[in-house]
């Protein structure tokens, strides 16, 4: 083996100090092309007669006028440094995202490494308007984005009842008055160790992810991260296998830095509400956990009364009951030594595409309105995004909602993280 | 003249610089296309087109580097852009059995003559992959993005040129190499 390789060593030294003389023929051929060549590149020159000169000098005089007029404004600027750097601007790559239905979509525009930006993400599983969809491709707001954006902003804004009014201002690309994207920036570089598989000095092969994240908005909300991954394995041995080995470690730890980007990427950005669904070297895709499409009917088998015992005997009694087309409301009464309280009104609510849980206060008339961020497994998560509350049904017996007449099941109200976590089991006592 | 005051000239077009130029490099790059392509009438026509690129290209160089590895760069290139559009319908990086076999009588050394001897009894697709990763030193990822295929593909083409041209040694009776040896 060692004589092999001195042996093509010896090839490429050989090979470099040979030498054979063209013919004649070969030169002549090439001062033929650079002859053509240049007569192409050279234009006709059409000399003047002597009774246009005077037009030669008016040109002359004409271009050194204009050169004057155009350069004297950037003249005035060149005394005035200030001036001139507040002009600096930064080009940057604009692409369109793909996007069919904005309604809660969310684009993070970012910012790549050159090489991962060049590479296209192949992010297509999932809805379209349901994705969360994050990738390292460069910052980007041209129109659609930015439509698709500001929607979903403003849609979710109005969910938010502590702010009133979505002013848009698209001069600025993205953003609402209230609501806005401050900055955006990702990074995302796997640096690989490139090992050549005759250099048998080579043991290791060491690949490392950086990622890095940005995202703020200006109502204080903001997603953030920064970390690196370095993976470094030894090679089992180095032999005929070693090229087999080291394709086998990049793969792994290729995949590893995509697990890690993705883990990093959903522990950062508080994407409760959403799953996710896809991630790749320079991509990572949510999908919303909410159906767009599910409205009150889910939640029939609420209609009726439930009822839970609590350890010192008071009893907590719901009665569900469909007031509309779009609203099922609820009262939930507290008994306690024979008294009755009516404690909690609720409605679970359509209003335009959003299903709602709404919680009205009886003693302060305060309304707590948490839309609906998730369900599945027979699980319903409502949120409040501004309070940080969430409030769960589950409904544990049941398959799935849509049995609606079943009266058996034991639901489950949680709330988090208020009330220390308290969850109600309650019992169906009466059919709808 | 030096190559700097050369190149200066080629800068300028000036063609008795472009002219020594190629007196001084030619000889040398005829052996790089060569390798390549096996005619010699071929190589020439190869190697003129690539000085051609070189002298009406010249300032793309821009003084970074060895200019003669600058040049050799544009040869490569040319010959496999040659060995792209003679054969347009095959894939020129399969190896063909019907590459005529010689026997050489290789004695202890290998001269540069007897290399090339050697290469052209491989097949073309061997032939390529072998030059552009043993003789010119390209990686597989280089040599994948030149030919477009894929990496994968250029190493495993790079394992059967070397078996291949250890065979040829081996028939050749090249001292120090037996047939099982492993690359």
């Amino acid at each position: 083996m060692k004589e092999e390789k001195d042996l093509f060593n010896r090839f490429r030294n050989k090979d470099h100090s040979s030498r054979e003389q063209p013919s004649e023929r070969a030169w002549n051929k090439l001062e033929a092309k650079l002859d053509d060549h240049n007569a192409e590149n050279q234009a006709p020159v059409v000399p003047l007669r002597p009774k246009f000169q005077w037009l030669k000098i008016a040109a002359g005089l004409a271009i050194l006028l204009g050169t004057v007029a155009i350069l004297r404004p950037q003249l005035k600027d060149a005394l005035n440094p200030t001036q001139m750097a507040s002009n600096d601007s930064e080009s940057f790559v604009i692409e369109d995202l793909e996007y069919s239905q904005p309604s809660g979509f969310y684009a993070l525009a970012i910012q790549s490494s050159k090489y991962y930006a060049t590479q296209p993400s192949k992010l297509a599983e999932g809805r379209h308007e349901q994705r969360l969809q994050i990738t390292n491709r460069k910052t980007r707001m041209p129109n659609r984005t930015t439509l698709a954006m500001n929607e979903s902003l403003a849609k979710d804004a109005n969910t938010l009842e502590t702010v009133a009014s979505k002013k848009m201002n698209s001069s600025n690309g993205i953003v609402s008055e209230d609501y806005k994207v401050a900055s955006a920036t990702e990074k995302l570089e796997i640096q690989e160790v490139d090992v050549d598989e005759n250099d048998l000095s080579n043991t290791e092969v060491e690949n490392t992810a950086i990622v890095e994240a940005n995202v703020e908005f200006d109502d204080a909300s903001k997603v953030t991260f920064n970390d690196a991954v370095t993976d470094t394995e030894s090679l089992p041995s180095v032999s005929t296998s070693s090229a087999k080995a080291v394709q086998k470690s990049y793969s792994k730890s290729k995949k590893r830095a995509v697990q890690h980007y993705s883990e990093v990427a959903e522990e950062n950005l508080d994407a409760s509400g959403y799953e996710k669904i896809s991630a790749h070297s320079n991509a990572i895709a949510f999908e919303s956990l909410a159906p767009s499409d599910v409205n009150v009917d889910y939640f029939k088998w609420l209609i009726g009364n439930w009822e839970a015992t609590y350890d010192d005997q008071s009893n907590n009694i719901q009665t569900w009951e469909q007031k509309d087309q779009f609203t099922l409301s609820g009262n939930a009464i507290l008994t306690i030594n024979g008294a009755e309280i009516l404690v909690e009104r609720m409605e679970i609510k359509k209003i335009d595409d959003q299903l709602y849980f709404l919680r009205v206060d009886t003693q302060s008339g305060e309304v707590i309105k948490y839309s609906l961020t998730s369900l599945k497994n027979d699980t319903a998560v409502f949120s409040n995004t501004i309070i940080k509350d969430e409030f769960s049904i589950k409904l544990n017996t049941f398959n799935n909602f849509s049995q609606q007449n079943t009266p058996s099941g034991a639901l489950q109200m949680s709330q988090f993280p208020g009330a220390s976590n308290a969850t109600f089991n309650f019992v169906k006592t009466q059919k709808d | 003249m030096t190559e700097k005051e050369l190149i200066k000239g080629c800068l300028k077009q000036d063609r008795k610089a472009q002219q020594m130029l190629y007196e001084q490099l030619s000889p040398r790059m005829l052996s790089v296309c060569k390798r390549y392509v096996k005619s010699t009438q071929n190589a020439e026509d190869v190697m003129v087109e690539a000085f051609f690129k070189v002298f009406t290209k010249i300032e793309q160089y821009g003084d970074k580097g060895s200019f003669e590895g600058w040049v050799r760069k544009i040869m490569v290139n040319e010959s496999l852009m040659f060995l792209r559009k003679r054969k347009p319908t095959e894939n020129a990086f399969e190896p063909r059995e019907s590459d005529a076999q010689q026997t050489l009588n290789i004695q202890d050394d290998l001269e540069a003559r007897d290399i090339l001897k050697l290469l052209n009894q491989l097949p073309n697709g061997y032939r390529t992959i072998f030059n552009l990763y043993v003789i010119e030193g390209f990686k597989h990822r280089e040599i994948a993005e030149k030919l477009s295929i894929s990496i994968n593909t250029s190493k495993s083409q790079l394992i059967l040129a070397k078996k291949k041209m250890r065979e040829l040694l081996v028939k050749n009776n090249y001292p120090g190499i037996r047939a099982t040896d492993s690359m």
